[in-house]
């Protein structure tokens, strides 16, 4: 028996007692009519909401439908069986049931959240936008809505609105990634080059794993910051800060060391995977060599199963030259790490 | 006073246990629907056995039955012929069939979902030759992730993305091990950039680069210059 199992069997006991006792309790309830009805709809919210977690949308569909046919003007349960149906991947089944719920309970900031994203599922961006805007009219801080119309201005070009909104969600969520990500993106599209950088490195330093870091590093190295760069790993690019040190030293800085702390967490997980380490310094090549030194020793843990041989240091007198985005870049001093091939 | 409440908390409980629950899910089993079908004289004995039987063989062929039953229960919902009801469950028993020993090549061991999505996605458009070779890709992937592959694949091919196009972006999908389930949406970002005037090239070489950073279809609309949205739970809140 799953934990769904013993979860629905024990609503509905709940359920089966509260009904049975509620005409010990019925003095205190306007009718047992509403009663009941009230119950239920605590079920149904917290039954629905239970499927949307656990993204059983099928199961949630399976149970929801035939409530729906029983009681078709219910707003909460169309919008559960639109919310599922969305989830399941079939916006034209859940357009009716979002309607629905939108028509029989024409405040509710959420419904008219959800039916923007139908639309949208649906490429219907007008709609879309009016829904939200609609959604905003009732909730004007209804942070998803003021995001996704952000979002529905930003595909269309319209881009200071966009930034507005972005504006808001952050004023609303300092922390809300989409946001912080796309208010990036707007700001490139004005060509208010300072003003993206300091809002992708904000990105990045909160969200350096997530998977849109790796084009938020292309962004910057596009605009000539290598302040973040891509480095082949195994299978997967990861962003990290260049690994940098104090000047004309091989003394790691603290915002390094985080970032080849990442690089040891990927050696640790990764048990057949080994890296080159190169570090550049322009004129001085005996420096170079401490500083790729450096980074082998930091990263080298035998606690952490990371041996210092999983690391290959190299070391140049000469600049990087880095190829972004069609151009090239020379980097004075700097420290690329990439995954080794092993030789058959 | 104690025997009167233990008489009573039994007779509350023996009660509750009767009244029918709110979440009674509905009884999924095929004979009411075979049996009204014959009672209203739109399937004859015969075809409903050969119902029963198709279903039986897919089961004692290891095949997963719940998709079985549930389109023979919607024909006979649709009020189609049996003729075409058995038909139907036949090409799904070939296809199921052909899925789970591509998809079990080289002692893999797909789930009954595997074999699910792998063989509807040839009734979707996905070739028995295209399947074929994305099982013998090298290095070989799981199961999830080819039936992943082929349900992807049967999408792009419904809306006429370049057999080539789609070809470079599985390969490196499978071979990355980043094809996670999302990816079937693909099609949907194709239809996307084909509103917005993007041509399928620029989609096909993006995918392959955000495949490479482990990213998903939401990524790879960031990366056209699009956005996308969640269609399964609000934004809104942090990802740390």
């Amino acid at each position: 028996m799953g934990p769904a199992t013993v979860y629905l069997f024990v609503m509905n006991n709940i359920i089966r007692s509260l009904i049975l006792l509620l005409p010990l309790t019925v003095g205190a309830c306007a009718t047992m009519d509403n009663a009941v009805r009230h119950i239920q709809g605590e079920f149904h919210d917290a039954q629905g909401q239970y499927y949307l977690n656990k993204g059983d949308f099928a199961s949630g569909r399976a149970a929801f439908a035939p409530r729906v046919a029983e009681n078709p003007e219910d707003p909460e349960l169309n919008y559960f069986m639109a919310r599922f149906e969305l989830g399941g991947d079939k916006p034209e089944a859940a357009l009716p049931y979002i309607q629905k719920a939108v028509k029989l309970a024409p405040d509710n900031a959420d419904y008219r959240f959800w039916e923007g994203v139908t639309w949208w599922t649906l490429m219907k961006p007008d709609k879309e936008r009016s829904a939200y805007e609609k959604s905003l009219s009732i909730d004007p801080n209804h942070l998803s809505a003021n995001l996704y119309l952000a979002h529905n201005m930003l595909d269309r070009g319209r881009n200071a609105e966009a930034l507005k909104l972005y504006d808001k969600v952050l004023a609303l969520n300092p922390d809300e990634p989409q946001a912080m990500f796309n208010r990036a993106v707007v700001l490139e599209r004005l060509k208010r080059t300072g003003e993206m950088k300091l809002a992708m490195h904000r990105y990045l330093e909160s969200y350096p794993d997530a998977p849109l870091a790796r084009q938020g590093v292309r962004m910057l190295n596009k605009a000539g910051d290598f302040t973040w760069r891509n480095h082949p790993m195994g299978q997967r690019n990861v962003a990290l800060r260049a690994v940098d040190f104090k000047p004309g030293t091989a003394e790691l800085t603290e915002e390094a060391k985080a970032s080849l702390n990442r690089v040891r967490d990927i050696l640790s997980e990764n048990t057949g995977l080994n890296l080159n380490v190169i570090a550049y310094v322009k004129g001085d090549e005996s420096l170079a060599r401490h500083r790729a030194l450096a980074v082998q020793e930091h990263v080298s843990r035998k606690t952490f199963g990371v041996g210092c041989d999983r690391l290959t240091p190299r070391w140049f007198g000469q600049p990087e030259t880095v190829k972004s985005d069609g151009r090239t870049q020379v980097l004075a001093e700097s420290v690329n790490i990439f995954t080794k091939i092993q030789n058959p | 006073m104690a025997r009167r409440f233990s008489i009573l908390l039994i007779a509350f409980l023996v009660a509750a246990a009767w009244l029918p629950g709110p979440v009674d899910v509905l009884a999924s089993a095929l004979d009411a629907p075979l049996r009204q079908a014959q009672d209203d004289g739109r399937l004859t004995a015969g075809d409903a056995q050969a119902i029963e039987a198709s279903i039986d063989q897919a089961k004692a062929e290891g095949l997963p039955s719940a998709p079985f039953t549930a389109k023979a229960e919607e024909g006979l919902a649709k009020r189609v012929t049996g003729r075409a009801i058995i038909q139907a469950l036949e090409t799904m028993r070939s296809d199921y069939a052909f899925a789970r020993d591509a998809l079990s090549r080289g002692g893999r061991a797909p789930s009954p979902d595997d074999v699910i999505m792998a063989g509807d996605s040839l009734r979707l458009g996905l070739t028995r030759q295209e399947l074929d070779d994305m099982a013998a890709f090298e290095p070989p992937a799981s199961p999830a992730e080819l039936a992943t592959a082929a349900r992807t694949r049967a999408a792009l091919n419904a809306v006429v993305f370049p057999a080539r196009l789609s070809d470079d972006i599985l390969r490196r999908g499978l071979a990355s091990g980043a094809l996670s389930a999302q990816w079937a949406q693909l099609f949907r970002v194709v239809q996307r950039t084909r509103e917005a005037g993007i041509p399928d090239a620029a989609v096909a070489q993006a995918a392959t680069r955000i495949l490479a950073d482990g990213g998903g279809p939401a990524e790879l609309l960031q990366e056209l210059g699009l956005t996308g949205r969640d269609t399964r739970k609000a934004p809104g809140k942090p990802s740390k």
